[in-house]
């Protein structure tokens, strides 16, 4: 396996405080062993990411704290589980999105619809040409309900599958698909309004 | 490409540094779960291996005695 440098760290002690360049394999045994100061550098480190994950999904700005406190207290806690497969960057954010997706479900805010809805029709004829602030995006995110807000983040901003989505969030693939295409309608109206997108 | 697909490229621009009270919170958490746990044992490998020594130590003890003892009865 090759070593990976994970970053410009100050993981040393007290007697040794020059920060130095640390392998992901050194950085993980440190947090194996609950080392404060290894577990204080990957939450700076990774603090702002999964932070802004978590607002992404949440509308309340202390469930996004109360669902980041959790996900990384997950990680800390379960990175035995951690089977240095994939990429650990990815193993923490999964564990950040379910964290987001658990408050969801604690708010009771996540309802879907059933699928006798009619399958709505996707439209391509649309661009968005300016630059979206962060205040922007996060704005426009919090006027989706909130089924379409997370579908739209687990496909478009995750990457995930629609057959994921279904399994993740337990609904049906052609919900999945419906939320999709109804939360990328709303926004296309939504920035055809502000005069950030325009029809092709 | 899906128009759609610009959320996803200017991410890194709602990047924020969570308050300060997150990090005391998680680590009020994982200081009580430190706490609540029961102690691991440490394992020391040089320990083992003086344990083993010191068996091996009196078997040949034992046996020269045996030996000794048959040799002058």
């Amino acid at each position: 396996m090759y070593a990976k440098n994970v970053g410009f760290l100050h993981l040393e002690k007290k007697d040794n405080p020059q920060p130095r360049f640390v392998e992901e394999q050194t950085l993980l045994s440190r947090l194996v062993e609950e080392d404060r100061l290894a577990q204080k550098w990957l939450y700076e480190r990774y603090s702002p990411l999964f932070f802004s994950v978590c607002r992404r999904y949440l509308s309340s700005r202390e469930d996004a704290e109360e669902a980041l406190v959790s996900g990384f207290f997950k990680i800390f806690s379960q990175i035995d589980a951690y089977q240095n497969t994939g990429s650990f960057e990815g193993w923490m954010r999964r564990i950040m999105v379910n964290e987001a997706l658990m408050m969801l479900r604690k708010r009771r805010t996540l309802v879907f619809p059933g699928d006798e809805q009619p399958f709505p029709d996707a439209r391509d004829d649309f661009s968005i040409d300016a630059e979206l602030s962060a205040r922007e995006i996060l704005s426009l995110l919090e006027e989706l309900p909130p089924g379409y807000r997370t579908v739209f983040n687990l496909y478009v901003m995750e990457g995930y599958k629609h057959h994921e989505i279904a399994d993740m969030l337990g609904i049906s693939i052609n919900t999945s698909k419906s939320q999709l295409i109804l939360a990328k309608e709303k926004l296309r109206k939504l920035l055809l309004t502000k005069g950030i997108g325009r029809e092709t | 490409m899906d128009p759609f697909d610009i959320f996803k490229q200017q991410e890194s621009k709602l990047h924020e540094k969570p308050p300060e009270q997150v990090w005391k919170k998680l680590e009020k958490r994982l200081e009580q779960r430190r706490r609540a746990r029961p102690r691991r044992r440490v394992r020391k490998p040089e320990l083992h291996l003086g344990v083993v020594a010191l068996v091996l130590l009196v078997l040949l003890f034992a046996a020269v005695m045996v030996w000794w003892f048959v040799r002058n009865s």
